[in-house]
């Protein structure tokens, strides 16, 4: 530099050439550089090219301004590439894309020819990881504090979501597979699929999105939710849809919007602000169907409850008809019985009466007859009786008894009772049966 | 209520008061062919609306894209 200063003063001029210069900046960059260093740094501009090295610019932007402060080439060389993209898109869910702040172990390298590059000899996830997840939290932190988080998701979800508007890209698999699998559904149910197109990768994401959600805005009473999916790629870039205004778009829509943007592994800020977060699109497709499915299920229950109560009422009522019938039937044959009942009392009574008065006509008969007979044995008694008694005093008449021999002696007219009684000298009369006689005492 | 004026909800809470009204004991008899007959109306209304197309709509949605 001495040398150079003094020729220059002197008015020679030794101009150095372009090699020469790269040539010398690339032995004290090289050699300053030796060893592989850890940067951090935003990719952009990251493409493959034909001879499978992978090429892109790594910038660091200012955090407020958003203005590129330092910008340098950046390359993968194919053999390491492979490894590092499979690795790194396995642990993070993301590809290796534009737009990723990532930390990387890079050899700087000072070409003559091609100048100043960083070739990237590995990647640490953790980071991007990391960083995806603050870059996260900070929309979500502004989403709170705006207070809009859960607008979308405090919108009532349709009863029946059949009329709906999807954000998709219109060569994406899983758009295809989502329509296929609502319209080919096993239970007949109708849905109304209507696409409106937009990029769902890189940078367009966001304004391509926010479009189409204007245009839908313009059509919103033609529709019941809004779907936005993507999917079918090995591994999808979601950090496009880590944007805090396509999140606000989506949390102040006034359709609830379903999110089915094809990711196992993390959640973008789009879950957080949408009414309903699903994996995939067909997921999606199912939940939609599922909710269908159960108002269908609704309605059939209500036939089948409907119809066993209509069956129960009726059966009730036949059952009380038959009751009643069989009360009647019963009542008949209870009557019936006691018919027959009083039929055999009345023939008991008519034939007890029957036999109760020949019985009584016989007893009075056999009375009368008893009586007849009483009577007569009776007349026949007093009539022997008297017969006797008649006989008696008949036998007992003086001439009677004097004609049996006996003989009444008197004195003086009066029968003597006692021979004491007759003094000796007396004159008595006998009285015989046919005379009397005079006797005289001694 | 009057046809014109059915949706499939209000279809669905009429359904759940026939529901609510077969299952009192104060239902008469008599009115069970009117509730019937409603019920069959409405379920096919329901029905309709979740597996018949709209052949409207369907027009409507198609003039979106001219």
């Amino acid at each position: 530099m001495a040398l150079r200063a003094t020729k220059e003063q002197s008015g020679e001029k030794d101009p150095l050439s372009l090699h020469e210069l790269t040539r010398r900046i690339a032995a004290v960059v090289n050699t300053s550089f030796a060893d592989p260093i850890w940067v951090v740094a935003e990719l952009s501009d990251v493409r493959v090219a034909a001879n499978g090295h992978c090429y892109m610019t790594l910038i660091e932007k200012e955090p407020r301004r958003g203005t590129t402060l330092a910008s340098v080439r950046g390359m993968i060389w194919s053999n390491r590439w492979w490894l590092l993209r499979d690795s790194f898109a396995e642990q993070t869910g993301q590809p290796f894309a534009t737009g990723l702040k990532v930390m990387i172990l890079v050899q700087v390298t000072m070409h003559e020819q091609y100048g100043l590059s960083l070739n990237i000899l590995d990647v640490d996830p953790t980071y991007t990881l990391g960083e995806m997840a603050r870059r996260r939290m900070e929309i979500i932190r502004q989403l709170k504090e705006d207070g809009i988080i859960d607008m979308n998701r405090e919108l009532p979800f349709p009863v029946l979501p059949q009329r709906i508007a999807i954000i998709s890209a219109e060569s994406a698999a899983g758009y295809g597979d989502f329509v296929k699998q609502l319209t080919h559904n096993a239970y007949g149910l109708k849905f109304y699929a209507h696409l409106f197109p937009a990029t769902m990768q890189g940078q367009q994401t966001e304004p391509s999105v926010i479009s189409a959600l204007d245009r839908i805005n313009e059509v919103q009473e033609l529709f019941d939710v809004v779907v936005i999916i993507r999917g079918g790629g090995a591994t999808v870039e979601l950090a496009s849809f880590d944007s805090y205004l396509l999140a606000s778009y989506v949390a102040q829509f006034p359709l609830p919007v379903i999110v089915g943007i094809g990711h196992d592994r993390d959640e973008t800020v789009l879950d957080h602000v949408a009414h309903t977060s699903v994996k995939t699109p067909t997921a999606a497709a199912a939940l939609l169907i599922d909710t269908l499915l159960a108002e269908m299920q609704k309605v059939l229950d209500f036939q089948t409850e409907i119809k066993d109560h209509l069956q129960q009422k009726v059966d009730l009522e036949r059952q009380r008809l038959q009751r009643y019938g069989n009360a009647v039937r019963n009542t008949h044959v209870m009557l019936t019985r006691q018919i027959s009942r009083l039929d055999i009392i009345g023939q008991k009574v008519q034939s007890a009466s029957r036999q109760f008065l020949a019985n009584g006509n016989n007893t009075l008969e056999t009375l009368q007859q008893a009586i007849r007979l009483l009577s007569r044995q009776r007349l026949q008694r007093e009539k022997d009786k008297l017969e006797f008694i008649g006989n008696t005093i008949r036998l007992a008449q003086p001439d009677n008894i004097l004609k049996r021999g006996f003989s009444i002696t008197r004195l003086d007219g009066h029968a003597v009772k006692s021979a004491a009684s007759v003094p000796p000298s007396s004159t008595l009369t006998i009285q015989t049966a046919d005379g009397e006689l005079t006797a005289q005492t001694k | 209520m009057q046809d014109e004026q059915l949706t499939y909800t209000s279809a669905m809470k009429e359904l759940e008061e026939i529901v609510q009204k077969l299952q009192s004991t104060d239902c008469e008899i008599d009115q069970l062919c009117q509730l019937t007959e409603r019920s069959v109306k409405l379920l096919a209304f329901c029905k309709e609306k979740l597996t018949k197309t709209d052949e409207q709509l369907v027009k409507l949605l198609d003039s979106l894209d001219n």
